[in-house]
């Protein structure tokens, strides 16, 4: 560790959203409408409760070890083969998951805006852009996460007032309709909708005050989820529910729905995607970053920017892997939200059970 | 080493760029698209629609503008209308860009293809280019004729046909239907309207409505029947309604209305339709020493009005029920009030339809007289 580094709880509440929404807005509702309805936000709202109990045991481990890292910790409590094989899951997770956003980065992106380049240039580009920021140290990435913060409310804000014209809020109708045996299926779809939350595990050693990371953490936990139900509610008021299971990326498609006098503004889907791309490079970059960061920790470098150049072509042969936009939802979606449901509530759950074990037996 | 780095770096700026720009004249916008049925179709030919593109001259625009017409049209067999547009690169000096669609025209035999029409609207639903809010119409006869009428007296850029669909505001003769509307409407009912248009003399005309069911086209409706539909969507303002009162004309100018649906489900479901007209009195042929201001002559006024109201809303109702097309947006309003009960009958609403109960209560109130007593 170089020196003593340490950012500020606004910044990990920003680093917490900026890394959570990414590719994964613009195609939540209609995975959300897929399998639950009309109902798809109680999976939203199930994922967050979910997701602030992990948060809240993370809070717990490090009261039990205080001023240690998750990795010191995690060693401390199962040893050094256990927590390594945990750690090197949780850095293939952060691969895979890069690898994801950088693949569907480059469909949308293709689709939308640069329809004859080749997506291997694309995504190329994208992670070229991203190594530089993941090789930077924590405080630069916390930097960038305040700077994004307000260009991702400004999306979110331009969404919601172009959309509101043509919006039918009875869309919304009716609610708690749908089978709820089908919630813990949406519920692995919202839950991959958090992923990135994670980064906040490894954060807190960080914070220059650790007594209120938790709040901070949850707030900026609860603004993601805001943020999530106002796209989906968005979109289901405005597309009706048969039309929006039908879209792939239906955030972007609200662009096409409104019908703005004038030539000028016609083109709103390149303003929500160029605010889009700001928001990727800061969910891309974080990704890469803890991918490496581990990786370091793991293999005791004194620092991560060597691995990131090692696994950014890794990174882009899992992204290439798909041969198309389905196998991309489908196969490597499902991998990924199984592999979130081990290093986003599985690892931290039996971190948290070994080390309150291990204190309580310390202390008899 | 760092001389030849910056010197690079600064290269970069002069041998990046515009290489491969394009400038604004040289892309071809397509304003509306007319969908025919090509008849000379042989078997196993795909080209089974003659698609024609209508788009504006550039050079016509703004100031010092150029010569020559200010909308061209082109027009080919084709399969599909993306295949058409890229057949027309051999004719056409430059691409097509679709970003600017607003139109399109639909024959009337293309839309008694259910198959073709399907074809069309995923096609469109699938680009990403296309606005979904394009205004789709039915043509009576055939489409590229009506295009070709709309063009000779165009004076907007964005094409006559949508201004005069875009806005309506004012006329209750046609309901205005863009993709995404459409799309939703044969999804919850199966059942749409679109707006008919047809050549009458050298102009085209928009007026009535066209019914399809299921992708497929039902039947036509004149600009009556398709008012009293808007009447009971709530969407009728600054009409005329025409009614003989006491064997005198009267003519009753709409400046507001609203129309409330209710839904009661016990036995058989009843569907309750509140509507309530605002307006003032246009005209109507006084007798000698008569006066509006004379105790109940407004109210039998308004009574009147009622009356044939609906007297026409039941005609309707029952038209439609005949050709089984739900068309008050009962269907929506249950899957959204009642999903339940729409869950029980939704597969077969067609035939339910007859047992549903329909009740209409207007409610019309003259609130002024113009100037005269």
């Amino acid at each position: 560790m170089k020196g003593r580094e340490t950012i500020s709880n606004q910044q990990i509440k920003n680093l917490l959203i900026t890394t959570a929404i990414g590719v994964g807005i613009l195609s939540l509702p209609s995975q959300l409408a897929l399998v639950l309805n009309n109902d798809g936000w109680l999976a939203l709202i199930v994922g967050v409760l979910l997701i602030i109990l992990i948060l809240f045991l993370i809070d717990r481990v490090y009261r039990l070890y205080p001023n240690n890292s998750f990795y010191k910790i995690g060693i401390e409590v199962y040893g050094k083969v256990v927590f390594n094989i945990l750690a090197i899951i949780s850095a293939v997770y952060f691969i895979m998951l890069a690898a994801y956003t950088s693949r569907v980065f480059g469909e949308v992106v293709k689709a939308y805006l640069l329809e004859i380049t080749p997506i291997e240039v694309i995504i190329l580009t994208m992670l070229l852009a991203t190594a530089y920021l993941s090789r930077a140290e924590l405080q630069v990435l916390a930097r960038t996460a305040n700077m994004v913060y307000p260009i991702l409310l400004g999306l979110i804000i331009f969404l919601v007032v172009i959309s509101i014209p043509a919006s039918d809020p009875t869309n919304m109708l009716p609610v708690f309709n749908s089978d709820l045996k089908r919630l813990p299926k949406g519920l692995l779809a919202g839950l991959v909708s958090y992923a990135g939350y994670e980064v906040v595990f490894m954060m807190y050693p960080y914070s220059d005050d650790k007594d209120n990371v938790f709040k901070y953490s949850i707030r900026g936990l609860l603004i993601v989820a805001g943020i999530y139900i106002i796209a989906f509610a968005m979109c289901l008021s405005l597309f009706g529910i048969d039309q929006l299971k039908r879209e792939l990326w239906p955030t972007v498609s609200l662009a096409n729905q409104v019908d703005l006098p004038g030539y000028f503004l016609e083109n709103l889907e390149g303003i929500i995607l160029a605010l889009w791309v700001v928001v990727v490079y800061s969910t891309l970059g974080p990704e890469i970053f803890y991918a490496s960061r581990i990786l370091a920790r793991v293999f005791d470098t004194k620092s991560h920017d060597f691995f990131v150049l090692l696994i950014i072509p890794i990174i882009y042969i899992i992204a290439m892997l798909p041969t198309n936009v389905i196998q991309v939802y489908e196969i490597m979606g499902n991998i990924i939200s199984y592999f979130s449901l081990v290093a986003g509530v599985f690892i931290p759950v039996f971190v948290f059970i070994g080390a309150w074990v291990k204190k309580r037996r310390s202390k008899a | 080493m760092k001389k030849v780095l910056s010197l690079l770096l600064i290269l970069l700026f002069f041998l990046t760029g515009c290489w491969d720009n394009e400038e604004i004249e040289q892309r071809l916008f397509v304003t509306a698209i007319a969908i025919d049925i090509n008849e000379e179709v042989t078997e196993g030919d795909v080209d089974r629609l003659i698609v024609t593109f209508s788009y504006p001259n550039i050079n016509t625009i703004g100031k010092n503008t150029g010569e020559g017409p200010s909308n061209f049209i082109v027009s080919k067999p084709s399969s599909s209308i993306f295949q058409a547009g890229r057949e027309f690169m051999g004719e056409a000096p430059f691409p097509f860009y679709y970003k600017h669609l607003k139109i399109i025209i639909f024959s009337e035999d293309v839309l008694k293809n259910e198959e073709l029409v399907r074809h069309v609207l995923d096609e469109l639903n699938r680009d990403t280019k296309i606005n979904k809010r394009v205004r789709i119409l039915a043509a009576e006869g055939n489409a590229k004729e009506v295009l070709e009428k709309a063009i000779e007296n165009q004076y907007v850029t964005e094409g006559t046909i949508f201004a005069t669909v875009r806005d309506n505001k004012y006329s209750g003769r046609f309901i205005v239907k863009s993709l995404t509307d459409m799309i939703k409407d044969f999804d919850i009912a199966g059942v749409t309207l679109i707006p008919r248009i047809a050549v009458e003399g050298d102009k085209f005309v928009v007026s009535g409505s066209c019914i399809l069911k299921n992708y497929r086209f039902l039947d036509w409706l004149d600009a009556n029947d398709t008012r009293i539909i808007n009447l009971v969507d709530g969407n009728i303002a600054a009409e005329t309604i025409d009614v003989i009162h006491n064997g005198e004309f009267l003519s009753f100018a709409v400046t507001g209305t609203s129309s409330d649906m209710k839904i009661d489900i016990k036995n058989n479901i009843l569907v309750k339709f509140d509507i309530k007209l605002e307006g003032y009195l246009q005209g109507y042929s006084m007798r000698h020493g008569e006066s509006l201001y004379e105790v109940g002559v407004l109210s039998a006024m308004e009574k009147t009005i009622e009356e044939e109201l609906k007297k026409k809303l039941v005609n309707v109702n029952a038209y439609l029920i005949e050709k089984k097309a739900p068309l008050f947006g009962v269907g929506e309003h249950m899957s959204k009030f009642h999903p339940k009960v729409w869950a029980k009958v939704k597969d077969h609403w067609d035939e339910m339809m007859e047992d549903v109960k329909i009740e209409f209560n207007i409610d019309v109130k003259i609130r002024r007289t113009g100037l005269a007593r």
